[in-house]
C-alpha cells in the first residue's frame, strides 16, 4: 500500500524507522524530506529548520515561506498516499501528541476518505474530538496491523 | 556532563548488565532503558546474516517503543559454522538517533559443540535454553560452562559494544593521519 507518513519533525528519526520497516513488508512510503532549501538555494536539514523554526520570529517571512513549502508538499504526499500513518508519539508531556501541522494533515486525509493509521493512543488535546470522529485506526504501536492491500469500505 | 538515554532492545538481564558496564567503562554517564522488542529472526540465528539482522531489528523495534533516545542498542547471539565448526557470536548493533551514526559489530567467536547445536535445533529452541537444562542456570551462558568459567558470554558483549562505539568516541584516530 502507498502509505506517507506524518508527524512532528522532531521524530523525524523515528519516521525514517517505520519507512525502513514498512518497505521491508512490501509497503511504499513516503515521509518528509532530511533537507529543505533556504532563500538563498542553500540546504538545511530537516531537523536544524525545526530548531531554527522554533527560535523564529513573526516577522521573519523566509522561515514561515518555507514552513508553507513544506506544508504543501506534504499535502502533496497525503493526496498521493492510500493511508496515512501518524507517528504521534508522546511530546511536551503529552501522550499520543498530534500537532496542528499532522492535525491538518488528517483532515485532508479525512476529507479524501483515506485511512488514518494511528501508531499510538488519541491524545487529550482541545482537538479530540475532531480525531475521535476521524476514526482513525489505532495500530498499538504494531505496524503489522497495516495491510498491505487497502481495504475498500 | 549530559546524562545519555540508552535504549536496549532487551530485557535480558545479562545482556542489560553488559551495556552498562561497557557504557561505565567508555565514561558514558547514561540512564539504561530495557524494552521487550522483537527480533524477526528464528529462536536460534545461524549465520552472519541473520544474526545482525536480528540486532537490527531489535534497534528498529526499540526506536519505535522509547523514540527520543540519544543511543539505540540491539543485541543478538547466534551461531556460525566456519572450519566444519559451529561457533557462538555476538553482534551488537548501535544506533545514534541525533547524528544517524549506526554499526554492526560481531564479537569473537566461541566454539560450541555439534551435539549441542543439533539438540537445540532438533527441539525448536536456542543454545541457552540446552544450557539452562544442563545448569539449572537462568544466565544462560553456553561460554561459561565451556570454558569452565575462565570466559563469560557477558565479558564477550562488554566488548563488543565497546568496539561499537570506538568509531565514535574516537573519530579523530579514525581519520587518516
Amino acid at each position: 500500500m502507498k502509505i506517507t507518513i506524518c508527524g512532528s519533525i522532531f521524530f523525524l528519526e523515528e519516521m525514517r524507522v517505520a519507512k525502513q520497516i514498512l518497505e521491508t513488508r512490501g509497503h511504499e512510503v513516503r515521509i518528509p524530506p532530511n533537507t529543505m532549501s533556504d532563500t538563498h538555494g542553500q540546504s538545511i536539514s530537516a531537523e536544524k529548520f525545526y530548531a531554527r523554526r522554533k527560535a523564529a520570529s513573526d516577522s521573519e517571512r523566509w522561515v514561515w515561506e518555507l514552513k508553507a513549502h513544506a506544508m504543501q508538499d506534504h499535502f502533496g504526499e497525503v493526496v498521493w498516499a492510500e493511508a496515512l500513518l501518524i507517528l504521534n508519539f508522546e511530546k511536551n508531556g503529552v501522550m499520543g501528541y498530534i500537532g496542528p501541522n499532522t492535525f491538518l494533515e488528517m483532515g485532508l486525509a479525512f476529507w479524501l476518505e483515506k485511512p488514518i493509521y494511528l501508531h499510538r493512543e488519541i491524545p487529550s488535546l482541545p482537538y479530540r474530538e475532531e480525531i475521535l470522529a476521524m476514526s482513525p485506526i489505532l495500530t498499538g504501536g504494531d505496524l503489522n496491523l497495516i495491510p498491505l492491500m487497502r481495504r475498500r469500505t | 556532563m549530559q546524562k545519555l538515554v540508552v535504549v536496549v532492545g532487551t530485557t535480558s538481564a545479562l545482556k542489560v548488565r553488559a551495556v552498562a558496564e561497557a557504557l561505565q567503562t567508555l565514561g558514558l554517564w547514561a540512564d539504561i532503558v530495557p524494552c521487550e522488542v522483537e527480533s524477526w529472526v528464528s529462536i536460534q540465528p545461524r549465520g552472519e546474516h541473520e544474526i545482525q539482522s536480528g540486532a537490527h531489528t531489535r534497534v528498529n523495534n526499540a526506536v519505535l517503543l522509547k523514540p527520543g533516545a540519544d543511543f539505540y542498542i540491539g543485541i543478538e547471539s547466534g551461531l556460525i559454522e566456519k572450519n566444519a565448526w559451529w561457533f557462538d557470536i555476538p553482534c551488537v548493533y548501535i544506533r545514534a538517533r541525533t547524528t544517524g551514526y549506526e554499526l554492526p559489530v560481531f564479537g569473537g567467536p566461541f566454539p560450541i559443540p555439534d551435539w549441542m547445536v543439533r539438540r537445540a535445533l532438533e527441539r525448536k529452541t536456542d543454545l541457552g535454553e540446552i544450557i539452562k537444562e544442563l545448569t539449572g542456570d537462568n544466565e544462560k551462558d553456553a561460554q561459561s560452562y565451556l570454558s569452565n568459567g575462565v570466559i563469560t558470554r557477558e565479558q564477550g558483549i562488554i566488548q563488543t559494544v565497546c568496539s561499537a562505539f570506538a568509531p565514535l568516541l574516537n573519530s579523530t584516530r579514525y581519520q587518516e593521519s
